[in-house]
C-alpha cells in the first residue's frame, strides 16, 4: 500500500467478535464470582466455567476469523489459522500422550 | 472463600497497575506470588489466567477502534504459540531455580521496555478514506486512523519478528507472564507497525498464547478452580478500574514507577532464588 499497490480492504468489522467477547467476559465474571463465593460442588463447577470461558474465547475467535477469511477467499490466512489451531491441538495431544 | 480473598485482591491490584503501566498484570502478579512463596510452576497458570481474562475483556474496545491486525496476529501466533506449548511442556520438568531466573529476566525486560518507549507512527495519506481502515486481504499490511488522517503501514522484517514472538511464547509458557512486553515493541519498532495497532494486536495474541499454555496446564492437572476463579474475577475488576483511571493519571510517570518496581522484583528474585 505504501509502495503504491493497493489491495482490497477486508470487510470484517469485528462486531460479532466484540459481541462474543462481551458475552465471554460477562459469563467469566459471573461464574468466577460464584466460584469464589459458593461452596463445592457449585463453586468448582462455576469456577471451571469461568476458566473455560477465558480459555475458549480466544480460540473461538481464531476459528471465526478462519471462517470469515474463507468467505473473503483469503486462503493463505485460512491455512495459517488452521496451522495455529493445529499447533494448539498437537500440544494438547502431546500432553495427554505423555501422562 | 477467605483463603482466596488475598489472591483476588492481588490480581485486582496488579491488573490496575498493569493496565496503567501498559504491561498487563501478570508480569507483576507472578513475581509477587513467587516472592510470597508460591512455586513458579503453580503461579504460572494463575498468571496466564490474568492474561487471558485481560485479553478477552479488552477485545471489544480494540475491535471498535479497528486497530487489531488479525492476519498479523494469527501469523505471529504460529511462532508464539509453538514457543508457549514448548515452554508449558518444559515447565513441568524444569526445577524451580531456572524458572525463577527466566521470570527475573522477564521482569527486567518488562522494566526496560516500560521505561523506554518510543511511538511508531506512520504518515497519513490524504487520498485514503475511512473505507481503507483495517487489514488488506492477502497481506499483513493495513491502514489505521491516526490523529492526522488515515495512515497506511506495511509490515517489515517478518522472519526476525517471528523469532522474537517464539521467544515471547517460550517465556510466557514457562513462567506465566504475558509476553506483551516483548511482542508490542517487536511489532512496532522492529516490524514497523504503528504503536496503537501493535498494542491492540498484541492484546489479541496474548489471549491465544495463554489459552494454548493453559490447556496444557489443565491437562497436566496444574489448574485449581477456586484460586483460578479468584484471579479471573480480580483481573476483570482490576482491568475495568485501570481502564477508568487511565485518562486521569499520568501514564509516563506510572510506567517509570512500574519499571523501577519490576527491576527491584527482578533483583530480589535472583538474589533469593
Amino acid at each position: 500500500m505504501s509502495g503504491g499497490q493497493h489491495r482490497p480492504t477486508s470487510h470484517i468489522t469485528g462486531r460479532r467478535q466484540a459481541a462474543g467477547l462481551r458475552l465471554a467476559t460477562a459469563l467469566a465474571a459471573f461464574a468466577a464470582a460464584i466460584g469464589v463465593l459458593a461452596p463445592d460442588p457449585i463453586g468448582a463447577i462455576t469456577g471451571s466455567i469461568a476458566m473455560g470461558a477465558v480459555i475458549a474465547a480466544p480460540l473461538l475467535r481464531v476459528a471465526w476469523l478462519i471462517f470469515r477469511w474463507s468467505q473473503e477467499g483469503d486462503y493463505r490466512y485460512v491455512a495459517i489459522g488452521l496451522g495455529l489451531l493445529s499447533v494448539i491441538a498437537a500440544g494438547a495431544a502431546l500432553t495427554v500422550a505423555s501422562r | 472463600m477467605a483463603a482466596n480473598v488475598p489472591l483476588l485482591l492481588a490480581a485486582a491490584i496488579t491488573s490496575v497497575i498493569g493496565v496503567l503501566g501498559g504491561l498487563g498484570g501478570a508480569v507483576l502478579l507472578v513475581p509477587a506470588l513467587v516472592l510470597l512463596g508460591m512455586p513458579v510452576a503453580d503461579a504460572a497458570p494463575l498468571g496466564l489466567l490474568t492474561v487471558a481474562a485481560g485479553s478477552v475483556a479488552a477485545g471489544p474496545r480494540h475491535l471498535a477502534a479497528r486497530v487489531v491486525n488479525h492476519r498479523l496476529g494469527v501469523s505471529t501466533e504460529l511462532a508464539a504459540t509453538t514457543g508457549a506449548v514448548v515452554g508449558a511442556l518444559a515447565s513441568e520438568l524444569l526445577p524451580q531455580r531456572p524458572l525463577v531466573w527466566i521470570l527475573a529476566a522477564g521482569a527486567a525486560g518488562a522494566a526496560l521496555v516500560g521505561g523506554h518507549r518510543t511511538l511508531v507512527r506512520n504518515p497519513a495519506r490524504p487520498e485514503l478514506g475511512p473505507e481503507h481502515i483495517g487489514e488488506q486481504i492477502g497481506t499483513l499490511s493495513g491502514a489505521y486512523r491516526s490523529s492526522y488522517g488515515v495512515a497506511p503501514y506495511r509490515v517489515r522484517r517478518v522472519p526476525l519478528g517471528l523469532a522474537f514472538m517464539g521467544l515471547a511464547g517460550l517465556v510466557s509458557g514457562t513462567t506465566g507472564v504475558g509476553g506483551g512486553f516483548i511482542k508490542t515493541p517487536v511489532t512496532s519498532e522492529l516490524m514497523n507497525v504503528p504503536t496503537r495497532v501493535a498494542a491492540a494486536t498484541t492484546t489479541f495474541t496474548i489471549g491465544i498464547t495463554s489459552s494454548a499454555a493453559l490447556i496444557i496446564f489443565a491437562l497436566q492437572g496444574r489448574m485449581d478452580f477456586r484460586p483460578g476463579s479468584a484471579v479471573i474475577l480480580g483481573s476483570l475488576i482490576g482491568a475495568r478500574l485501570g481502564g477508568g483511571l487511565q485518562s486521569r493519571l499520568p501514564a509516563p510517570t506510572i510506567r517509570r514507577a512500574l519499571s523501577v518496581v519490576l527491576l527491584l522484583v527482578a533483583v530480589i528474585l535472583v538474589t533469593t532464588s
